[in-house]
């Protein structure tokens, strides 16, 4: 019997979750207070508790035909919202040609979305490495600048448990992927958990006690983590950090289209391309446009082209 | 009629036992060429005629092995069979012997250098190897050069390159199977594996693969390797080449497989993954940190090569708060009587230096040094005097391009990418950079040959199997455990539908 490699490693898995949530750790704006990043923790935590079935689970199992439309529908919601963010950070950074830039990257997801699939899980390794290593370099840039008093004097900011929710959406995905390969979904979602509960709470924390020198809060404050205290000559990287926020929401989008095509399709879908392509797009229109309620009336919009749009994908 | 076709035609074509019709035959399908040379004697009391091939044929070798011992008949013969087995079993001295029955193994065995008995009588031909045309000696190798290995190459002539790889793997192992391909050219190619590494179905594969090539005839190696490739739309190769033979043993000795062509120095290898063009002979003639420390200064001049301008374009023209007082200060100067915008001016410069490339490659040796210095020396300088260019775009341009140079198997890449991303980063900044840098990771980690990703053992990881990829572990490490190429091979089919 010949053995069959699995379509993606639990690392692989874990790299493209982690970068969905750092997409929109960098897109959205996270404020920078202890609060937050208890927030961050607790809602870790729970969401661990709700991952306890995947992690109990060492048998593949079948998602209800229902349940897997549903979050296949969710999936492209969640592409729209994150481009419809990257667009936002955008243009909150000033950034040149913002529409210009979400026309390339619609066309770099198109191009995501048409090659096989692996292709976004083996980028995603490659990025979350350069991510690493972009963090790990902070503590080398703003250690002497951080103040551990700015901890106790930090804002409050109590919307931190509603938005790391919405902000952690992926997290409906992994049982999709559980279904099929439990043991590698499985390493997948705790290294997501503990990047969740101990990486991103940390750079909060440390991104809290840089806060006392930034003078001008525009745009998310990450990007200013090392900004240049005026009269020094330290570098300022918020561009670089832009480069990383951008190429996240791109692999994200990818990825989250993909999974909208269909998890457990192993081929790609260069016919379907074009169509996904097009909804997406239609969605972060109305996303961008219609941001109060338009989430749902997104999932209502992509379930309903969904009953249409599955016969189709069966006959092919 | 095409060339296939005629070869069919020649094969279905018997040899008659009368000379004289099988020699007009000939005439006709050479149609009179003036390097098929046919000799007419007789020998043992029956009329026969020797075929060969001018210049292809060592005088020395066809006196001292056929015709010398065949001087020595006195005997007759009853027929033109009994003479050329004669001649073969007990006179002719050459190893290689074979008999033909058909126009198309004539024709093929005249060119490569065969000398061919025809007797009247028999039906079949009696060929003898006794090749000796001239070929380049063996040379260090001008695109692969190191400075602690080994100072030969491959030649253009397959025998030797064969010769060169055998004499670095004494072991009954090491597996030489040929085949011929082109049309019109019948090029002699060569597999070669080490039987008990390399995967027997992958072999069958490429076997298939270079015995149906659509090509009339093989003039380089790129030739075949663009049909070995799985697909063309990928910018980086998954099919290597290497000059050096001391190379393509450790490549064989992985469980690769490598293609050896008559009439090119240059082996195919596959499959190459990403990393293997990071990587050269001399990193493990160094010490462990040194080796490792010039295996991350390649990633970076390669990062270099291929973002440098394109950062400088978007930091200079959309994000100058990135830099600090004294370089926004030098920039400001240098670009304040320049007459052209600085994506104009970078992409200026670079066109002007991959004319000057290309001039300096084609043209003889002599002036095409003379080419660089005044493209590199005299344009360069005269453009900034002039103040056409300013002195940073030029700085960033030529660093950029001797980046480039430390990785001469992705120039291709290189060059391409280049312009693309600085017309990116003139329109979207940075950000423009990130979307075209994912988008040619994406392109690479798409790519895959006979299911090997070329990224891997990065993606897909393999922890394991990364002590050679970024870093360069000690040999007494390296020698435990040897990587081998079937490790990452994936075995879910992930083709296009």
């Amino acid at each position: 019997m010949t053995r069959t490699t699995p379509e993606f490693s639990a690392s692989e898995l874990s790299a493209v979750l982690i970068l969905c949530r750092l997409a929109r750790f960098f897109c959205c704006e996270t404020p920078y207070s202890t609060q937050y990043a208890a927030h961050m923790l607790l809602t870790g935590i729970l969401q661990a508790i709700l991952l306890i079935p995947v992690f109990l689970r060492k048998t593949p199992y079948a998602v209800p035909k229902l349940t897997m439309r549903i979050l296949e529908g969710f999936s492209l919601v969640l592409a729209a919202d994150t481009a419809a963010d990257c667009y936002r950070l955008l243009t909150a950074a000033d950034a040149p040609s913002p529409v210009l830039t979400m026309l390339l990257l619609f066309a770099a997801v198109f191009y995501a979305v048409s090659l096989p699939r692996p292709a976004i899980f083996r980028a995603s390794v490659f990025l979350l490495a350069a991510a690493i290593l972009a963090f790990a370099l902070l503590p080398l840039g703003g250690l002497s600048s951080a103040r551990i008093l700015s901890l106790w004097t930090s804002p409050p900011a109590p919307q931190g448990l509603l938005s790391e929710w919405t902000e952690s959406a992926e997290l409906a995905l992994i049982p999709m992927f559980a279904a099929a390969q439990p043991a590698a979904s499985k390493k997948a979602a705790a290294s997501w958990i503990g990047a969740r509960c101990i990486a991103l709470p940390a750079i909060v924390l440390f991104g809290t006690m840089q806060c006392g020198r930034l003078r001008t809060f525009h745009g998310n404050p990450f990007l200013l983590l090392l900004a240049r205290v005026p009269l020094s000559d330290a570098l300022r990287t918020d561009g670089l950090w832009l480069m990383l926020a951008v190429a996240c929401a791109l692999l994200a989008c990818g990825f989250f289209l993909q999974s909208f095509c269909g998890c457990r399709l192993r081929a790609p879908i260069r016919r379907r391309t074009i169509g996904v392509s097009l909804l997406f797009a239609l969605t972060i229109l109305f996303i961008i446009y219609n941001v109060n309620g338009g989430i749902l009336a997104c999932a209502a919009i992509a379930l309903t082209i969904l009953q249409w749009y599955r016969p189709k994908e069966a006959s092919a | 009629m095409n060339p296939s076709e005629y070869l069919r035609k020649l094969e279905t074509t018997m040899l008659s036992d009368s000379l004289s019709h099988n020699l007009r035959l000939l005439d006709t399908i050479w149609n009179g060429s003036a390097d098929l040379i046919v000799t007419k004697f007789c020998l043992g009391g029956i009329s026969c005629a020797m075929l060969s091939c001018e210049g292809m044929v060592s005088s020395a070798m066809l006196s001292q092995m056929v015709l010398q011992p065949i001087h020595s008949i006195r005997q007759s013969f009853p027929d033109g069979d009994a003479l050329l087995s004669h001649l073969s079993t007990h006179l002719i001295l050459s190893a290689d012997r074979k008999l033909l029955r058909n126009f198309a193994e004539i024709s093929q065995s005249v060119s490569a250098g065969f000398v061919i008995f025809l007797a009247d009588g028999a039906s079949e031909a009696l060929a003898a190897a006794v090749q000796g045309f001239l070929s380049r000696t063996i040379t260090q190798p001008d695109g692969e050069q190191n400075i602690y290995g080994a100072k030969e190459g491959f030649t253009e002539n397959l025998p030797t390159n064969l010769s060169l790889l055998r004499r670095r793997m004494k072991s009954p192992l090491l597996t030489m199977q040929m085949c011929t391909a082109g049309s019109v050219s019948r090029t002699s190619l060569c597999i070669c594996y080490l039987q008990d590494r390399a995967s027997k179905e992958l072999v069958a594969a490429i076997r298939r693969r270079l015995e149906h090539l659509p090509l009339e005839t093989i003039l380089s190696s790129d030739y075949v390797r663009q049909f070995l490739e799985e697909d063309d739309c990928h910018l980086f190769h998954s099919v290597g080449t290497t000059e050096r033979p001391d190379v393509l043993c450790s490549k064989l000795l992985e469980g690769r497989i490598a293609v050896l062509i008559d009439g090119t120095p240059f082996a195919l290898v596959l499959p190459q993954l990403f990393w293997e063009m990071f990587q050269t002979l001399d990193d493990y003639n160094v010490p462990t940190a040194y080796a490792t420390l010039i295996r991350l200064l390649k990633y970076a001049a390669f990062l270099a090569a291929l973002l440098l301008p394109a950062v400088y374009l978007a930091i200079a023209v959309w994000h100058p708060e990135l830099l600090n007082q004294t370089l926004l200060r030098i920039l400001s100067d240098a670009e304040q009587n320049a007459p052209f915008s600085l994506a104009a001016e970078l992409l200026g410069v670079l066109f002007m230096f991959e004319v000057v490339r290309e001039a300096g490659i084609r043209l003889p040796k002599a002036v095409g040094g003379a080419v660089s210095i005044v493209g590199g020396l005299i344009i360069g300088d005269a453009a900034v005097n002039s103040g056409l260019v300013s002195t940073p775009v030029l700085t960033v341009a030529a660093l950029s391009v001797t980046a480039g140079f430390v990785l001469p198997d992705l120039h291709s890449v290189m060059s391409l990418l280049r312009p693309i991303l600085i017309l990116a980063a003139s329109a979207c900044g940075l950000s423009g950079i990130a979307v075209l840098s994912v988008m040619v990771l994406l392109n690479l980690c798409a790519a895959e040959i006979y299911r090997f990703p070329v990224t891997a053992p990065f993606a897909p990881l393999k922890f394991s199997r990364l002590r050679d990829v970024f870093v360069r572990i000690g040999f007494r490490s390296l020698a435990q455990g040897n990587f081998h190429v079937s490790e990452v091979r994936q075995t879910h089919d992930t083709n296009h539908t």
